[in-house]
């Protein structure tokens, strides 16, 4: 399954869905071990995803089937589940909000790098993918959000029909600790009152031409 | 996407080519399949050159577009646009050539814009009577002191290699019988080849070697060599074969392979050559005839005469029928061995074909495009005549309500459709490639689908009577799912509300066969379970009905009344027809639609006003408001009248221009700043 398929069905998905958002949580143990989950949430357009669903190509893109979204969110099950240290990844897809998860837990925060790894059977994307995402010393307690991927040329690639679909797109990430925050280096995220918790929201297409960033290093206190 | 449209249109606008306008009309051949003419009217005094100098996209887009430099102001390119200018097409030859002819007012300040533009790549030849250069393999611009000419040629007639193969046995054997050892060399025979496409040489077969194509002089030796060293680099490959047993399942070129890619190459490249040559020749003819020689001009056609207007700012004439030959060519030449069956191009039928044209007008306050169509053949003129002899029902304007956004309105003669379908059906095959020499074939098997097919019982079913009406555009509410976050950044699943646009339209056609029509409505209602279709009976008519938190449309409503069938998304219109009412629909309206075969509305404003709620970008929205703010209504009306079908499009305009044609620049140029706009933006974020 190449990277490009994921992508694909992405953006059909996502072609003409003025808005949606992607809300990425994770929940980390003093031990280092903890839960990933993945959210893909295009309900805000399910009206035009209902009449996309019904044709066969939009901007160019062949529109999958029910049965054919199904199958390749399995396979991203199947693949997930294969990563060392990963156990009850568990995938669901709701056909009525248009609501897509990916929930899974880790033994160590940096299991979840070869994630995006296993997805792809391309060399070159799997070189692309070598880059850590996430990263967590437990000696130092700093967890760390980086984003070494860049799709700036991608987006660029892209038409502009494309391109449109991610100017009104957001990105959460939500990140809980069982240790107190004590810092934050991204100045656009906030800590929660009870000091475990951090959340950062941006625009997708910030993100994506690298206006902004959802990097992040957090300190935890020991 | 946008963006090209409008240059293409700018273009056309543009384009004029200048030239005593009589003089240049003189020039258009009777043959002509297309004729465009370019009123000098359009550039003295609707949009002055001056002003033209004063657009951006007129040096940015269009004159970039059309490799001229761009720092060329308009008013120096040598050519007076204040004349009028003629664009045609023509096949002749084998060749299918569009035609620029514009006069000039300064011919130096033109022969320096050209040698400016072009003359790095190509020589200026001198021909009797004018000058010639090249400008691409298939565009040649000529010049006098008084008119350029710009021609842009493609030859039909390039032939298939695989034709060629295929039908000389003979020879093919030979070459195959010679490949055992697959060392070979080529004796490229180019310009001989030129002369003729079929007297393609073969390449010799050399047993022990390979050899370099001979050279002859003119004749495109880089090409050759190219070819050569390719097929000896894959020879290579062939000799290494041996050493991979293991890895035999990757396809390696053999011997014969490789001898049958490069006499394919050859091929391709003589018969590239030959098209260069017979380009060129087309090209020179045609400019031949507009500098010096006597044409037969489509003028004093009355094909020509009846339907083109005169005054009008912009004219396009058309031979339908020719054209679509053409068209037909035009994709069979690619289809290897078509063309050689084919009729030459600019054969005339038994049977003439339809004439059409468009006049367009740029008045001050409107866009007016008067179209006519005739044929001056009876038989043609007579069946487009039976096809338009039909009146819209008086009761279809009970679905057209007040304020509607727009409407379109047909009513043809099916029965006399039909009919000329197979008429064109016949026309149609006869003209394509292996069909047409069966044509007496195609004919009688047409004349049974003729006694077959019941004409009459089709156009009881549907008598050609027909209406769609884009009622309104309502927003609905929807609910879908968003996440809220409370102070520990948990997530909460919640339904909010929001408004989308919801298309709120009826279909309503004429039938004679209600019974039938009920059976078809009446259908789905057996299946509806098993096919998890929410399908109803409502009493009298049926409801389709969606889940309208998902669907744009919640209920699409069937019904059959008083010989029409109606499919609608808007309840009231089934409410009136139970009650046997209906909206008033105003005056014009009426008598638009009473009085014409084909009549249509849009109300631009409330158009655009609309899709700007939709735009979902900021340069969306932008251009949403300007096209609401400066263009008005567009309106269609479509007849038969004075022995012809003629009919006329207007397109009001709003907003602060002079005339239509001003407002037109004005608007490709304000849409191109948005666009330039944007990309600034984009590129600001993108850095």
């Amino acid at each position: 399954m190449k990277k490009q398929h994921y992508f694909l069905i992405f953006i059909i998905l996502t072609s003409f869905s003025s808005c949606f958002e992607i809300v990425e949580q994770i929940f980390v143990k003093k031990d280092g071990s903890g839960n990933f989950q993945l959210t893909v949430n295009l309900s805000k357009s399910k009206t035009k995803l209902n009449s996309i669903m019904k044709m066969k190509t939009v901007n160019g893109h062949d529109v999958p089937s029910e049965q054919e979204i199904k199958n390749k969110i399995a396979e991203v099950e199947k693949a997930v589940a294969k990563t060392p240290g990963l156990s009850a990844v568990k995938t669901s897809m709701d056909f009525d909000n248009y609501i897509m998860t990916l929930n899974c837990n880790f033994n160590k925060v940096n299991q979840l790098n070869a994630i995006a790894k296993n997805l792809t059977q391309n060399e070159k994307d799997k070189a692309r993918f070598v880059e850590k995402s996430y990263d967590f010393d437990a000696a130092t307690s700093i967890f760390m959000r980086l984003n070494k991927i860049s799709l700036k040329k991608d987006y660029n690639k892209m038409s502009n029909a494309d391109k449109e679909i991610f100017a009104t797109a957001n990105y959460t990430a939500i990140y809980k600790f069982e240790n107190t925050v004590s810092a934050v280096s991204n100045t656009t995220a906030n800590i929660s009152p009870s000091k475990k918790a951090v959340m950062l929201q941006q625009n997708v297409l910030d993100v994506i031409t690298e206006k902004k960033s959802i990097e992040n290093k957090i300190t935890l206190i020991k | 996407m946008m963006k090209q449209i409008i240059v293409a249109l700018s273009v056309l606008v543009f384009s004029t080519t200048t030239s005593n306008a009589q003089s240049l009309l003189s020039k258009v051949p009777a043959s002509a399949t297309m004729v465009i003419k370019y009123a000098g009217e359009n550039f003295s005094k609707n949009v002055p050159v001056q002003k033209m100098d004063t657009y951006k996209f007129v040096r940015k887009d269009l004159l970039s577009f059309m490799h001229i430099d761009t720092l060329t102001s308009v008013q120096n390119m040598g050519i007076n646009l204040e004349q009028d200018s003629y664009q045609y097409v023509i096949a002749v030859d084998s060749s299918f050539s569009f035609v620029t002819m514009m006069q000039l007012k300064n011919p130096a300040q033109f022969v320096q814009l050209i040698k400016a533009s072009y003359s790095s790549k190509s020589k200026i030849e001198q021909k009797n009577g004018f000058e010639l250069m090249a400008i691409s393999e298939n565009t040649y611009v000529g010049w006098n002191a008084s008119t350029a000419v710009i021609v842009n040629t493609t030859y039909q007639n390039k032939m298939s290699y695989y034709d060629y193969k295929y039908r000389n046995d003979t020879a093919v054997a030979t070459t195959y019988a010679a490949t055992v050892d697959s060392a070979v060399s080529v004796v490229t025979e180019a310009t001989a080849a030129a002369e003729d496409a079929v007297k393609f040489t073969p390449p010799t077969i050399y047993k022990d070697g390979y050899k370099t194509p001979k050279k002859k002089k003119g004749v495109t030796k880089g090409k050759s060599k190219g070819v050569a060293k390719k097929s000896v680099k894959k020879k290579k490959v062939v000799e290494e074969a041996p050493y991979v047993i293991e890895e035999a399942t990757t396809y390696t070129m053999s011997g014969e392979d490789s001898l049958e890619q490069r006499n394919r190459e050859l091929w391709e490249q003589q018969q590239d050559m030959i098209a260069k040559q017979k380009q060129q020749a087309a090209a020179e003819n045609i400019m031949a005839n507009t500098f010096t020689g006597n044409v037969k001009s489509i003028e004093s056609e009355i094909g020509y005469k009846k339907i083109i207007e005169p005054n009008a700012h912009v004219s396009v004439w058309l031979n339908s029928e020719d054209l679509l030959r053409q068209y037909q060519n035009y994709f069979s030449r690619n289809i290897y061995g078509l063309l050689k069956y084919m009729k030459p191009t600019n054969e005339k039928e038994t049977v003439i074909g339809f004439n059409s044209a468009i006049n367009v007008y740029f008045e001050k306050d409107k866009m007016r495009m008067d179209q006519k169509t005739f044929s001056t053949d009876a038989e043609m003129e007579s069946m487009g005549k039976a096809v338009m002899n039909s009146k819209q029902s008086p009761s279809m304007l009970n679905y057209i309500n007040a304020g509607n956004i727009g409407y379109f309105s047909a009513s043809i003669n099916t029965e006399a459709m039909v009919n000329y379908y197979y008429t064109t059906v016949k026309k149609y095959l006869s003209n394509t490639p292996y069909v047409g020499e069966y044509s007496d074939v195609v004919d009688v098997y047409v004349d049974l689908l003729q006694i077959m097919i019941d004409e009459k019982g089709i156009a009881d079913l549907t008598p050609g009577n027909y209406l769609f009406v884009m009622h309104d555009m309502k927003t609905k509410q929807v609910e879908y799912t968003d996440y809220v976050y409370d102070k520990e950044y948990n997530s909460t699943p919640v339904q909010k509300k929001k408004k989308e646009l919801s298309p709120n339209f009826s279909f309503v056609m004429d039938t004679r066969k209600e019974a039938f029509m009920q059976k078809l409505a009446k259908l789905p209602l057996k299946y509806a379970k098993k096919e998890r279709l929410n399908y109803t009976d409502k009493g009298g008519y049926y409801e389709l009905a969606f889940d309208s938190t998902k669907y744009p449309v919640s209920s699409l409503y069937f019904m059959v009344k008083d010989g029409k069938g109606i499919v609608t998304t808007n309840k009231d219109v089934i409410t009136n027809t139970i009650a046997n009412k209906g909206f008033m629909a105003d005056e014009e309206t009426k008598n638009s639609i009473l009085n014409n075969n084909y009549a249509a509305k849009v109300d631009s404003k409330k158009l655009f006003e609309i899709l700007g709620t939709e735009a979902s970008t900021s340069t969306n929205k932008k251009i949403c408001a300007y096209m609401q703010e400066n263009m008005g209504d567009i309106k269609t009306e479509m007849s038969y009248k004075d022995g012809m079908i003629q009919g006329s499009t207007i397109l009001k305009i709003n907003g602060k221009h002079t005339n239509s044609l001003e407002w037109f620049f004005n608007m490709v140029e304000t849409v191109n700043n948005i666009y330039d706009e944007a990309r600034a933006e984009d590129a600001k974020r993108v850095d």
